[in-house]
């Protein structure tokens, strides 16, 4: 048990390493913006009539911690940042941990249900696939993961739309109706979010399951033929046990693995797809603040989170992998 | 006299591949009687796998059995026609009546499951045991095979066993159904010598306490000797010489197994240079018409050999060489 | 059982026989990939259709009746419908290949929509080589392109917003696609080469602090990564100068996976015992790494360079289509759907997602050939079905 506590206080230590190591790349990419959060808000207020000098500028730097050197505000902006405090937003002047609050759960969750939805197809079709000898099956599912790649999501959020359109003379798009949009949360606005939020589970969900049927596919076909799945044949051990408890099992742990790949995968589709689907939350949060009003604060605090997301996912699959395989188990405990 | 045990009649194997139908096992017959050992005797690629996966029918789909081949399974008052077994019918000779032990233990034994949970599998599913008694039988059968602390042992994994443990494990688990054949397909060619007499040994007490039959598969003509009663000589899928082991190998009739007799180093001779059998295997897509090995004998008689397959010719006692020298001549070269 | 064979044939057949297999023993890697990859038609069609895109795509000048830029617009005929060139109506058939004139009006009556009147009776037939909008090929100016209309302009896939040719822009950013892609490929290579090389030969205390920057920087997503960066691109760039600084950097976000590969297969094969024979036999490390260790996963690596590819493709096209990456006058596929999402566009103006059609082609067909390549080189293929 204290051997299991020390593995799994190494990976934590190892996930918070890569996080920080992770943050000086975020953080430094945000010092390289051409101009700081005090020149950038001053000439915002600027475009609405309000005159500013320079002292004005440098004030404002002062109030903001601008002038400190580069380790000392990054290791604050660290400090902060695990606590989930990101200080303000630039050019909006909220607080971001409210800004983002609520939204960048929301989209956690719908990445992740994505996640589930393509797993749920992808583990029963790519093992089918893998042990039936039906040739047309093979070559269906071959198709289909490669335009899974082919067609990535947001190419596949636009044919939604343009179809929708045309067809329905609708957008299917938001993730909320109206009244419910900054209502709190109650049993009518889950009802509501869920009715709404199934299409981009859906597309985001569509090119993770292309993926994942490839993998697991071809997991599950290296396992067949291995000399202990007929070692098991030759005992006795026939049907669904057979493919269960002896190849499936086995091509598991590979997949578990690449859970955080894959929600990387999907994290990267996000903003574009919220883009075309008009959904708010984080991912659109993030290309507004970028493309519109070059708010580096922002930017940084949700590269940061999404990143955080995909460590700590990281660090519950290789726990999960240390409990289920028992190499990896017996080798942690010696 | 008693039935044999199990019955090969002109079992005759073909797949079905890219390349066309490939025949790797032509008109094999042989027969193994209660409680003997039986040695299949042939080089890498000659069918011994084959032919010992068809006893149990492990072949992949694309197998072709011939039509006149028969594999008959007697088990007391019952008679088992095991190529006309259904897929629900084959529990018999998958770990029922019939055993197998593979070459490479650690391959056999699925990674991830502990050796008591597969060994406690195969009982639940081939006798009406409940779990517990399914576990101590598999903790005795692990002490029988001489594997220290087997309780312990039993929840441990495949990886955690030495690799001539997991073959004495492998050897218990395949037994612990008690069948009546037990095959074992080059079992001892992964194993250091010493390992190797150790579990020779083993299977040898076995055979005796069991009444247990083995069809032992192999390449290495020494652990022939030491371990079987009888033997077969394979070469390109067809049975060429059979016979008490001590005749066949003293006094081989066989031009191809006289030359795998003179390509072993002797020991007592230790300047005389190796003599390899000439030429190389054929590819399965090319088999010799006539006699199989007429393309590499040094005793051909031409045109006979290439056209006509040789059938058995006794040479006293049970052994039986199928070559056209001997049957002209009714001695060897 | 077979029949005995005349023996004539059989020793013509074994002369044919022995060619071939010496044929086969002999051949390079390269020989031995190419005649495997050959038998695979799935990858053949794909590797063919690959070719046709990209010359298509190289003499896009030509093949292209206008320039794609604002320069060759079409003013008079702006978000219009695709003209299909017809042989036959019913005036009559006629060899060459015409469409019809029309005009345009809009005015209050119609909400200042474009109503097109289509005048039957007047047509514009298609020409073969007619002079245009000048380009550079190669370093040489021309004029001359593969087809136009006598009179008028003719728009296979219709007009965009501002009057742009769809055909022609299409066709000139398969090229942009394929540059970008092609550099952004080249420039994580390079890295990846770099970097995995230097952490698998050595391994040791320098791989895994190597691999921790290696994994931080693999977890960050991409996309968010690049708009940020891509964001930060001072616009007063030259869109040339901004098309080689995307290219970079998404070179620079593709670099982790490929180290990984290449560190990965360094470890396994620098334990070898080839290496081994070859370090006893005296040879020097970099003999070793040039004759043996890079020859090894060579067709790996070009493997993976080929499927990396569409992924870059698709990443600048994101980029481009939410308008972080490339902007016009540089056409790519990203920019061209850069307006797509208006209900307008979705509800009138459908042909804009014509060039989509192009490029799902493109990336199946990279991934086709990708696929193709991975199963040719790979020595144990055959065992492996």
């Amino acid at each position: 048990m204290l051997q299991f506590a020390r593995f799994a206080a190494t990976r934590a230590g190892l996930a918070i390493i890569t996080l920080v190591m992770v943050s000086f790349i975020v953080f430094t990419l945000m010092e390289f913006v051409p101009g700081d959060c005090a020149e950038r808000y001053l000439a915002f207020k600027n475009t609405q009539g309000a005159g500013i000098s320079i002292a004005d500028i440098e004030n404002e730097r002062v109030r903001l911690g601008l002038d400190k050197p580069y380790l000392i505000r990054w290791v604050t902006w660290i400090g902060n940042a695990f606590q989930g405090e990101f200080g303000d937003s630039c050019i909006l002047r909220v607080n971001i941990a409210q800004l983002l609050g609520q939204k960048f759960w929301i989209s956690l969750g719908i990445c992740l249900a994505s996640l589930l939805l393509a797993y749920s197809i992808a583990i029963p079709v790519g093992i089918i696939s893998a042990t039936s000898k039906n040739a047309t099956l093979n070559n269906s599912l071959r198709f289909v993961s490669y335009l899974g790649l082919a067609m990535p999501n947001f190419l596949l959020a636009l044919m939604v739309m343009l179809f929708s359109t045309i067809v329905f003379g609708d957008t299917l798009t938001g993730l909320f109706s109206k009244e419910f949009r900054d209502a709190a949360w109650s049993y009518d606005r889950v009802k509501d979010f869920l009715s709404r939020a199934w299409l981009p589970i859906v597309i985001l969900g569509w090119s993770a399951t292309a993926f994942a049927i490839q993998t697991v596919r071809a997991l599950m076909s290296d396992e067949v033929g291995k000399l202990y799945v007929m070692a098991a044949s030759a005992r006795g051990v026939t049907g669904r046990t057979l493919l269960w408890r002896y190849p499936a099992r086995h091509a598991l742990g590979p997949i578990v693995n690449s859970l955080g790949f894959d929600l990387n995968r999907i994290f990267n589709e996000l903003p574009i797809v919220a883009l075309i689907l008009t959904l708010t939350e984080a991912g659109r949060l993030l290309f507004e603040a970028l493309a519109r009003s070059n708010d580096q604060q922002l930017a940084g605090a949700i590269i940061f989170m999404l990143t955080a997301s995909i460590v700590g996912i990281n660090f519950v699959t290789d726990i999960i992998l240390a409990l289920t395989d028992p190499r990896v188990r017996r080798s942690i405990l010696g | 006299m008693t039935k044999p045990l199990i019955s090969v009649k002109d079992l005759t194997i073909r797949f079905n591949t890219d390349e066309g139908l490939v025949t790797a096992v032509e008109k094999v017959s042989f027969d193994i009687a209660q409680g003997e050992i039986l040695g299949l005797v042939g080089e890498s690629g000659s069918g011994k796998s084959v032919t010992a996966k068809a006893l149990m029918l492990l072949n992949p789909d694309n197998a072709v059995y011939g039509p006149e081949s028969s594999i008959t399974l007697n088990l007391g008052d019952e008679q088992v026609d095991v190529l006309s077994l259904g897929p629900k019918e084959r529990k018999v000779i998958r770990g029922g009546a019939v055993s197998m032990i593979f070459q490479e233990p650690m391959a056999s034994f699925a990674p991830a499951i502990s050796i008591g949970d597969q060994m406690v599998e195969q009982l639940l599913i081939h006798s009406d045991m409940n779990k517990a008694s399914a576990t101590e039988l598999s903790i005795e059968m692990l002490a029988r095979v001489g594997i220290p602390d087997p309780a312990q042992r039993f929840s441990q994994f495949a990886f955690e066993f030495s690799g001539g443990m997991r073959q004495r494990a492998m050897i218990a688990m395949a037994l612990s159904t008690k069948p009546k054949l037990l095959i074992a397909d080059e079992p001892t060619t992964a194993l250091d010598v010493t390992i190797q007499a150790q579990v020779i040994d083993l299977m040898k007490d076995l055979v005796n306490e069991y009444h247990m039959a083995i069809l032992f598969i192999t390449h290495d003509l020494g652990v022939i000797a030491q371990t079987v009663d009888r033997m077969v000589v394979m070469y390109l899928g067809t049975l060429i010489e059979e016979g008490e082991v001590r005749n066949v190998l003293r006094k081989p009739g066989h031009p191809y197994t006289q030359g795998l007799m003179n390509a072993l180093p002797r020991l007592d001779d230790l300047d005389t240079p190796l003599t390899a059998i000439k030429g190389d295997i054929p590819s399965p897509l090319d088999r010799p018409t006539g006699c199989v090995f007429n393309t590499r004998c040094p005793v051909t008689l031409g045109e006979d050999c290439e056209t006509r397959v040789p059938i058995y010719t006794s040479m006293g006692e049970g052994h039986q060489v199928a070559c056209h020298l001997v049957e002209k001549t009714g001695a060897p070269a | 059982m077979t029949d005995s064979v005349n023996t004539d044939t059989a020793n013509i057949d074994k002369n044919v026989d022995q060619k071939a297999k010496e044929a086969y023993f002999t051949a390079s890697q390269g020989q031995l990939i190419w005649a495997r990859f050959k038998k695979q038609t799935a990858a053949m069609v794909g590797a063919t259709v690959l070719l046709i895109l990209i010359l298509w795509g190289i003499f896009a000048p030509f093949l292209t009746p206008y320039d794609p830029s604002i320069a060759g617009r079409n003013e008079n005929y702006v978000n219009g419908a695709p003209n299909i060139p017809k042989f036959w109506d019913e005036n009559g058939f006629s060899f060459r290949p015409f469409i019809y004139s029309f005009e345009r009006s809009r005015s209050i009556k119609t909400n200042f929509r474009w109503i097109t009147k289509i005048d039957r009776e007047a047509r514009r037939y298609v020409v073969l080589f007619p002079q245009g909008d000048k380009y550079t090929l190669f370093g040489m100016n021309f004029e001359t392109h593969l087809f136009g209309v006598d009179k008028g302009k003719i728009h296979i896939f219709g007009t965009d917003g501002t009057g742009k040719d769809i055909y022609s822009r299409t066709f000139h950013s398969i090229n942009t696609s394929l540059a970008v892609g092609t550099i952004g490929v080249f420039i994580a290579f390079v890295l990846a080469l770099i970097i995995g090389g230097i952490s698998g030969y050595y391994g040791g205390w320098i791989d895994s602090v190597l691999q921790m920057i290696t994994d931080a920087v693999r977890t960050i997503p991409a996309i968010p990564l690049f708009m940020a960066i891509a964001a930060f691109i001072p616009d007063h760039l030259s869109s040339e100068a901004r098309f080689f600084v995307i290219s970079i950097i998404l070179g620079f976000i593709g670099w982790p996976t490929l180290a990984r590969r290449v560190r990965t297969h360094l470890l396994v094969e620098r334990n070898q015992e080839y290496v081994l024979a070859a370090q006893l036999c005296g040879a020097s490390a970099g003999h070793i790494i040039r004759k043996h260790l890079l020859p090894s996963f060579t067709s790996y690596i070009i493997v993976d360079l080929i499927i990396s590819f569409p992924y870059m493709v698709l990443s600048e096209t994101a980029l481009s289509f939410i308008g972080l990456g490339l902007k016009d006058p540089v056409n790519s596929l990203g920019v061209m759907l850069q307006n797509v999402t208006s209900a307008d566009v979705l509800l009138n103006y459908q042909w804009y997602f014509i060039p989509v059609i192009f490029f799902i082609i493109l990336v199946l067909a990279f991934v086709f050939v990708g696929d193709g390549l991975r199963d040719a080189a790979d020595p144990y293929g055959d065992t492996k079905k």
